[in-house]
């Protein structure tokens, strides 16, 4: 039904104004007529039969009032004169008039046929078919003398109803008509202005001829609607021309800033592109001078330290050791300023790998150890390996490059500031969770303290303590600047405690992930040279530092085979079998990277030869190049015998390892 | 000899049977009648309309002789519960001072002498006078009783009841055999 509603709704809706109109005047006009003519019909026919019933009671009494004597003094022959005076009414079927004691008294038929009703028990009027029955009780004197039941043939009754709703019919659609043809006539007075209009709209929305103008026919709302629709197109004709004008002046304006931003783009990229050459051309510029000013560093420093072990007694060795100090020093100072500019550059790119801790330290405690004991100090190492882990710890990892480069700064620091007594350095791992720990580091020294209004400049870059000290200590105050920034790039934090004249103690702690060693820590002490080891390969461009290498690598008690080039060192690894091979990265021709994918192309499955990059690049992403390479370590020009010697060592080892590995089983990846 | 003695003793059992049976019967149809009269003599009352003083709420009928009429009507006074109440009062000759008392009064057959009297008596008090003897009406009585076709039915004089200032219903003139 709702569907229906609304299907017949929606149908109306889209129909033309026209047919709309008509079709709801003709659905106004059927409701009203359907409600009148149904309330007429059904009061005709309430009517009609209430007549009837009030007919049949008016009979009843008179018949009452005649029969009542007839029936006290038992007179049915009067009675009967009454009863049959009925049969001209048409509609009377039967009469009948029964005594007191419900035994008829006398009736009237119509019918030849008819069998006399019961006695009735029930008064007033009953519709039974085309029968209505009248019954009604004879008193006198408040006492029931009789009953009197009329039988009235209903059928005239049903064709007046008939009739009367056959006239209903024919008004309803009398009326539609009459509504219809009326309506047609007349809508035409609302809904041609309107057609008029909508011609008009849908001309100007196709054509868009907004001159055209609506004609007003009528001073009602539709006339109205007329005149607004025509002071709207003047209104948009107007805002039409100044649009115009405005797109125009707007075209001119776009044009321009458009040539303005054009110019403007082009100034920008060009700026970006000069910004992005100053980039590489100062990324390159800082490669440059890491390689140039190591490079003439690497023979002074390896020269030196070759002469000292050479002339350790002897007169000159106080001056060997100046030298060496001096250039160790200048190397410290390039490093520092190299690290720096990379740290104000933001471009702190940390590179973790697994390094056992406790030897890591005693190596650089060794490097350092040197310096130390030339000022009479004492420098040493403790492990504090009772907290949650046992002795044998530890792999962690983490960027090896850079804890060094802290300790190397802050022992550096300590013993530059130190005059008397001693250095210690302590490490320990505090455990967080399984896997996980902080490596805390303290240099403690006797040093000359800091005043602890000098605390906050501690750190600061370029500055000293004092500008005196600038003086009496060499140094650009970078170190400590370098020691927080890269403490803090790796999630750690670091701190100083000092007395002035009694010392500085420096403490820095590093998130790291542990690994318990299984390995002894006591084989893990070097020798500084092997006996039966094999060869090493020096593959060097440069023959000053080929040969400072090559009488390093002798000095440390293996033999030693040169090359001058990649294709050189490939010849000599197919022909022989080398413990460790030297791999200088800014060579001529074929570079150390290509040499080093070469060498591990040229390797067979079962074999893998130790390859160390010695480069005097020392940055950290050149680094890691030379892992990606192939390599497998790298040592960062200027050669020093004792770092060489042990890094060597440890790769002798493995390699020893590695084949006795190989023999027994598949063999293990490279570190 | 003895034969026709007892022939005759047997007839006479025979007619004193007849006889009785006559009797008995003849007994009860005057009951039967008697009923119908007290029946009708109540019913006349609703047709009649006195001029002046009738209680509405109580008719009297009088009756002069018959008492089994009288025990008729005393019945259905009793059994009233309903309209008009019945007040029956038994009559003897001469008792004309309770006629103002009296709606209706019966005249049983035997008192034709005591007529002329009685009907000047009940002029005045406004009677309405039924009787059933021959020349009741023509002496100036309203309604007489009279048994045509094994059926109780009456003669009406609404000319003499109008003497005696009641109106007979017009309904009740039809019901009667002739108006005279």
């Amino acid at each position: 039904m709702n569907a229906s509603k609304r299907t017949l709704k929606s149908k109306i809706k889209d129909l033309p104004v026209s047919q709309k109109i008509l079709a709801i005047t003709l659905l106004s006009s059927l409701a009203t007529l359907l409600l009148l003519c149904s309330i007429s019909f059904y009061r005709e026919s309430k009517s009609f039969s209430d007549r009837k019933v009030n007919e049949l009671s008016a009979l009843s009494r008179i018949l009452e009032s005649n029969s009542i004597a007839s029936l006290v003094f038992d007179d049915p022959n009067t009675a009967k004169k009454y009863v049959d005076s009925l049969q001209h009414e048409p509609d009377i079927e039967s009469v009948s008039i029964y005594t007191k004691d419900d035994q008829i008294f006398v009736y009237f038929a119509r019918s030849e046929t008819f069998t006399p009703h019961p006695a009735p028990t029930e008064f007033g009027d009953r519709w039974s078919g085309n029968r209505l029955f009248f019954a009604k009780e004879i008193f006198l004197d408040n006492e029931l003398r009789g009953k009197i039941l009329i039988e009235m043939d209903t059928r005239s009754l049903r064709a007046a109803v008939s009739q009367s709703f056959w006239i209903s019919v024919a008004l309803l659609i009398g009326g539609l008509t009459i509504t219809l043809i009326l309506t047609s006539r007349l809508q035409k007075l609302l809904t041609k202005p309107v057609e008029e209009l909508a011609e008009v709209t849908r001309n100007i929305s196709e054509e868009k001829g907004y001159n055209a103008r609506a004609i007003k026919r009528c001073d009602d709302e539709i006339g109205s609607l007329v005149d607004s629709f025509n002071a709207m197109l003047d209104t948009i004709q107007l805002r039409d021309a100044e649009l115009r004008k405005a797109n125009i002046g707007l075209e001119q304006l776009v044009e321009a800033r458009t040539e303005d931003l054009y110019s403007r783009n082009q100034e920008l990229k060009k700026a970006i592109e000069a910004a992005n050459a100053a980039t590489v051309a100062k990324s390159e510029f800082l490669a440059t001078t890491s390689h140039e000013l190591r490079t003439p560093l690497n023979p002074i420093i390896g020269y030196a330290e070759k002469l000292l072990l050479a002339e350790k007694d002897s007169e000159k060795a106080k001056e060997l050791h100046i030298i060496k100090h001096s250039a160790t020093l200048l190397l410290r100072l390039i490093d520092d300023i190299l690290e720096y500019s990379r740290i104000e550059r933001g471009d702190v790119q940390l590179v973790s790998n697994k390094i056992p801790f406790q030897e890591f330290c005693q190596d650089l405690i060794y490097l350092m150890k040197g310096d130390a004991e030339a000022k009479g100090l004492t420098l040493t190492y403790d492990h504090e390996g009772k907290i949650g882990l046992p002795n044998e710890i530890l792999f962690i990892e983490i960027d090896e490059g850079r804890l060094r480069q802290i300790l190397l700064n802050l022992i550096g620091n300590a013993i530059k500031f130190t005059h008397s007594g001693s250095i210690k350095v302590s490490s320990r791992f505090e455990i967080l969770d399984e896997g996980h720990g902080r490596l805390c580091i303290v240099i403690q020294d006797t040093g000359i303290g800091i005043e602890p209004k000098d605390m906050d400049k501690l750190f600061k870059s370029f500055s000293q303590v004092d500008g005196s000290l600038s003086r009496r200590y060499s140094g650009m105050g970078l170190g400590l600047a370098i020691c927080r920034k890269l403490v803090e790039a790796m999630d750690g934090s670091i701190d100083c405690k000092s007395s002035p004249g009694r010392g500085s103690s420096f403490r820095f702690k590093i998130p790291v992930e542990l690994e318990p060693n299984s390995v002894d820590q006591t084989s893990l002490s070097f020798p500084l040279s092997l006996e039966n080891e094999l060869p090493i390969l020096l593959v060097e461009d440069e023959p000053v530092n080929r040969e400072l290498g090559a009488s390093m690598v002798k000095s440390m008690g293996y033999d030693v085979f040169c090359a001058k080039d990649g294709f050189s060192a490939l010849e000599l690894a197919k022909e022989n079998h080398f413990g460790v091979v030297l791999l200088d990265i800014g060579m001529p021709g074929m570079d150390g990277f290509a040499a080093a994918k070469a060498l591990r192309k040229q390797e067979g499955h079962d074999q893998h030869t130790p390859i160390i990059a010695v480069t005097a690049n020392a940055s950290p992403e050149y680094r890691q190049r030379c892992l990606e390479a192939g390599m497998d370590d790298f040592l960062p020009k200027p050669l020093i015998v004792a770092k060489l010697a042990r890094v060597v060592a440890k790769w002798q080892r493995k390699s020893d390892q590695s084949s006795i590995q190989n023999q027994a089983g598949p063999p293990s990846s490279a570190l | 000899m003895l034969k026709l003695r007892n022939i005759r003793l047997v007839a006479a059992c025979l007619a004193s049977g007849i006889i009785l049976s006559v009797t008995q019967e003849s007994s009860a149809q005057t009951l039967q009648i008697n009923e119908l009269k007290a029946n009708y003599l109540v019913g006349f009352s609703n047709f009649a309309r006195w001029d002046g003083t009738l209680n509405t709420e109580e008719v009297s009928i009088g009756v002069l002789g018959s008492k089994e009429l009288i025990n008729h009507l005393n019945q259905i006074a009793k059994k009233k519960t309903d309209g008009r109440s019945l007040n029956v009062l038994q009559l003897q000759p001469g008792d004309y001072d309770i006629l103002n008392k009296v709606n209706i009064l019966y005249v049983a057959p035997g008192y034709k002498n005591d007529w002329p009297k009685l009907f000047e008596e009940c002029r005045d008090q406004g009677v309405l006078l039924v009787g059933e003897q021959n020349g009741f009406i023509q002496s100036g009585g309203a309604i007489k009783f009279v048994f045509r076709e094994n059926r109780l039915r009456f003669y009406v004089s609404a000319t003499n009841a109008k003497r005696y200032g009641i109106k007979i219903s017009s309904t009740l003139i039809e019901l009667g055999i002739d108006s005279l």
